[in-house]
């Protein structure tokens, strides 16, 4: 082939990587920051395509679609579909406007590669928890959109809306912030620090050192089918496609390439002005096609990804950070049990009033919840109450940014679902409206001292008024005319904390929603029905 | 003040003295039971669809265009607290809604915006109780109320508890307002109707639950921006475990609606209406004699002229 039209193929390549890698960005970026119905179709899909969560929630043909790809294509999932390594390619696209940025190959770092990987599968098997958050990269990337997209967002569309002619002109609305704690803003904006970093120093180093998801598609990736191939006696070691090598995993002084690294971005090949570089099935072979090109003997090319270069000797290295990551995992699973977090004791947050955390519904049991959810906010982000708030101590320190609900700024809509459909990894699992009103997520408590009928004598009812389920109404009281005070049945209730966000006592509300750790089923009572009565007349 | 200002305004006193009998002057006396001008003090209506009753109500009331002038801004406050659909009565009736929009347009409205700061999620309030689309087909606007900045403090002098509250902008700077509510019953205020709904347009009302509710809804009504004329949706009744409509929640088709200017009156004659359904003692509402005393209207329906339509 000639070589203006063998750079035009690796372009197109590299165009198509970059199209790909767009469209799913900007989707999942849509649905972590997007608000109201103007979701584009292909929004939910994206997230359901993220690899850990395809993990836990089951979703193993997802699963079997992305390793096979990985066999057959090498590590496309980073460069195509995970939303961190986007990001990354993106931001170091941005910094290439103010820095001519030249990388070389860099050895590998398998001993820390290894044991983050050890470690977070380790965390994974343990049941799930913030260990697994911090180092999953979809998570990472949802935690940053929400709180600083979405956040940004929120704040330049209520700046403008307060323009009112405009304003009305564009549809614009104030938008509510989400629910968001001190401690997941902080740790938000910690990683989005990080990542601008560390883009800017190393490029996609965190990819190829860290992401534990990368390692394991990199152990898959040094077998595929289709690679990154040198053709030794084309290559005139320039260390072009090594300058362009976001991921430091290209050698061109010994033509080789770090298949576990490497994320497929297509970048070096249209650099290559030599030919010496294609993305190509191995030479079964000596005599392929165009004479031209000299016979790469098969074994040459196999063994040279696996050979010793890239196998990091310092076995004790090795060995000892492994046992180092055991023990750790050891000990935090000793602590979680400690903590009571593994699923069967009451959890510490909120001692004062006693009150136990509330996972949404849809999430059958705290256990089925917290080792499924990997935190990425994208529930917290939809919530249309924002009564989904990402945990801070509530469900102990391992299961920290983990949604609650939160009943400060609002309650759970009796007729809402979003939450069960957006959720990707199968920790708040899909219900329907009526499959939600039978589903008891917490249990109303009424403390009667506390409430405004008692204390002060006086009307109010706003608890019994909020009630979707009829868990609370009002009943006489004291014989006073008029007045009236609640009472609940509990096994109406559904723990939407309409009840508790409507009460005006403060600070201890007189009516709240008790966390359940395992969701129980609510009775429901039939629909109401239309009594078609004569009127005759108006009563006075 | 200057002589020529003194004599000018002795002129136009005068004026006005000899105008007040025409018609067109009736919005400056509107409340009060002095019906010189042959319309009604309240009117209610029995029997038909919505728009049909409103209609005829309204000519009873001298016509839309005594509340709505040529060119005004005019503001519609139904109840939207609930996600609710219109069948569970929960929120006023869309039709009525919407037929009070085509009207204000008709009668030259500039422009008619409806809102109601909601309980429930506002959107699906909006959406889900039918008002956003009867809204928009007659040609009016929906305003957003979930946000704090759209709130204006206003000080209510006359008000015995509530002495201050932040009311909807849109309200305040409205030419002409109604008040929409539907009548439905109240876990802690018996009913709920034309004065309580004025809670809608209130931001913090969880002062109102804390500090004597009654007094408060009582205290709400002395706002300085009054309704134009508070219009009751009677047609479907929560009759049992409102003011939220839902499971467990029947309904009674009753087909009533009921108008005057004098939002007291109004609410007693809903509330007499109501008590054909189920027991409620007017003492019961103790908001209605709180009203009375302020004063804000009368529960005294024998002093008002009143006209019963049966549509």
């Amino acid at each position: 082939m000639a070589l203006g039209k063998l750079l035009r193929l690796w372009r197109l390549l590299r165009l198509g990587r970059r199209l790909c890698g767009a469209a799913v960005f900007i989707l999942l970026t849509l649905l972590f920051v997007g608000t109201g119905d103007f979701l584009p179709a292909g929004a939910h899909f994206m997230a359901r395509l993220q690899l850990v969560p395809a993990l836990l929630a089951g979703f193993w043909l997802t699963l079997a679609l992305l390793l096979l790809a990985t066999v057959l294509f090498g590590r496309v999932y980073c460069s195509f579909i995970c939303p961190l390594g986007i990001l990354q390619d993106l931001l170091a696209r941005l910094y290439s406007w103010r820095k001519k940025r030249q990388f070389c190959y860099r050895p590998p770092s398998r001993a820390i590669r290894l044991g983050v990987a050890v470690f977070f599968l380790g965390a994974l098997l343990f049941g799930n928890s913030v260990l697994v958050t911090l180092l999953e990269p979809y998570s990472l990337y949802g935690i940053m959109a929400v709180h600083c997209c979405k956040q940004g967002w929120i704040f330049l569309n209520n700046g403008l809306s307060q323009y009112a002619p405009l304003a009305s002109f564009f549809g614009l609305y104030p938008l509510p912030y989400p629910n968001l704690a001190l401690a997941s803003l902080l740790i938000a904006t910690f990683l989005a620090v990080f990542f601008a970093v560390f883009v800017w120093l190393r490029g996609r180093d965190y990819c190829s050192r860290i992401c534990p998801v990368g390692t394991v598609l990199g152990w898959l990736g040094r077998f595929a089918l289709l690679r990154i191939r040198f053709d030794a006696v084309r290559c005139v070691h320039c260390r072009r496609c090594e300058q362009v090598c976001k991921t430091s995993c290209v050698d061109s002084g010994r033509q080789l390439i770090d298949y576990s690294r490497c994320v497929t971005c297509f970048n070096c090949l249209p650099v290559c002005e030599h030919q010496a570089l294609a993305y190509r099935l191995p030479r079964l072979t000596g005599k392929v096609g165009n004479s031209t090109l000299i016979p790469v003997p098969k074994g040459q090319v196999k063994k040279k990804p696996s050979s010793p270069p890239f196998l990091d000797t310092k076995r004790r290295q090795f060995v000892g950070l492994h046992l180092a990551a055991v023990a750790g995992m050891g000990g935090l699973v000793l602590a979680q049990a400690k903590a009571g977090t593994a699923g069967s004791t009451v959890v510490t947050g909120e001692q004062e009033t006693g009150q136990r955390a509330i996972t949404p519904p849809g999430s059958r049991s705290r256990a089925h919840f917290s080792r499924r959810c990997t935190a990425c906010q994208l529930c917290v982000a939809s919530c249309p109450t924002r009564v989904l708030r990402p945990a801070t101590g509530e469900y102990g320190f391992l299961h920290v940014l983990q949604p609650r609900m939160d009943f400060r700024h609002g309650y759970c809509n009796y007729d809402c679902v979003v939450c069960t459909q957006v959720c990707p990894s199968g920790a708040i699992l899909p219900l329907t409206i009526q499959e939600k009103h039978e589903t008891q997520a917490g249990t109303v408590q009424f403390v009667q001292h506390l409430c405004v009928v008692e204390s002060k004598k006086q009307s109010c009812g706003a608890c019994a008024e909020h009630c979707p389920s009829l868990a609370v109404k009002m009943v006489s009281y004291d014989k006073v005319p008029g007045l009236t005070i609640p009472v609940i049945t509990p096994d109406l209730c559904v723990g939407c904390g309409a009840c508790e966000h409507a009460c005006p006592v403060v600070p201890d509300k007189a009516i709240y929603v008790q966390g359940l750790l395992v969701h129980q089923k609510a009775r429901i009572l039939p629909k109401g029905q239309e009594l078609h009565q004569q009127v005759e007349g108006f009563g006075f | 003040m200057r002589r020529r200002d003194i004599l000018k305004a002795i002129a136009l006193g005068g004026a006005a003295a000899v105008i007040r009998p025409f018609d067109t002057f009736d919005v400056l006396a509107q409340t009060g039971s002095t019906a010189a001008n042959g319309n009604a003090d309240l009117v209610a209506a029995l029997g038909g669809e919505p728009a049909e009753m409103l209609h005829q109500a309204l000519i009873e009331l001298g016509g839309i265009e005594r509340f709505v002038k040529g060119g005004n801004q005019v503001v519609i406050k139904p109840n939207i607290g609930w996600d609710n659909t219109p069948e569970e009565a929960g929120n006023s009736n869309p039709e009525l809604v919407g037929s009070l929009v085509r009207l204000c347009l008709d009668a030259g409205a500039a422009r008619v915006s409806v809102l109601d700061h909601t309980c429930d999620q506002w959107s699906a309030c909006y959406k889900n109780s039918g008002i956003e689309a009867a809204v928009k087909e007659a040609g009016g606007e929906m305003l957003p109320a979930h946000d704090q900045r759209a709130y204006q403090e206003v000080a209510l002098p006359r008000g015995k508890v509530l002495k201050k509250a932040k009311v909807h902008r849109a309200i305040l700077e409205s030419d002409a307002w109604f008040n929409v509510p539907v009548l439905k019953s109240h876990g802690g205020a018996g009913i709920t109707v034309s004065m309580k709904n004025l809670m809608g347009i209130v931001w913090d009302r969880g002062y109102f639950h804390w500090h004597d509710l009654h007094q408060c809804i009582a205290d709400i009504c002395t706002l300085p921006k009054a309704p134009a004329l508070n219009i009751v949706d009677a047609y479907r009744v929560l009759v049992h475990g409102g003011p939220r409509g839902g499971r467990g929640k029947d309904v009674v088709v009753a087909k009533g609606l009921f108008a005057s200017t004098d939002i007291v009156a109004v609410d007693t004659a809903a509330a007499r209406f109501f008590g054909q359904f189920r027991n409620m003692p007017l003492e019961n509402i103790g908001y209605l004699r709180k009203g009375e005393e302020l004063p804000v209207g009368t529960t005294d329906l024998d002093s008002l002229k009143i006209k019963r339509l049966k549509v």
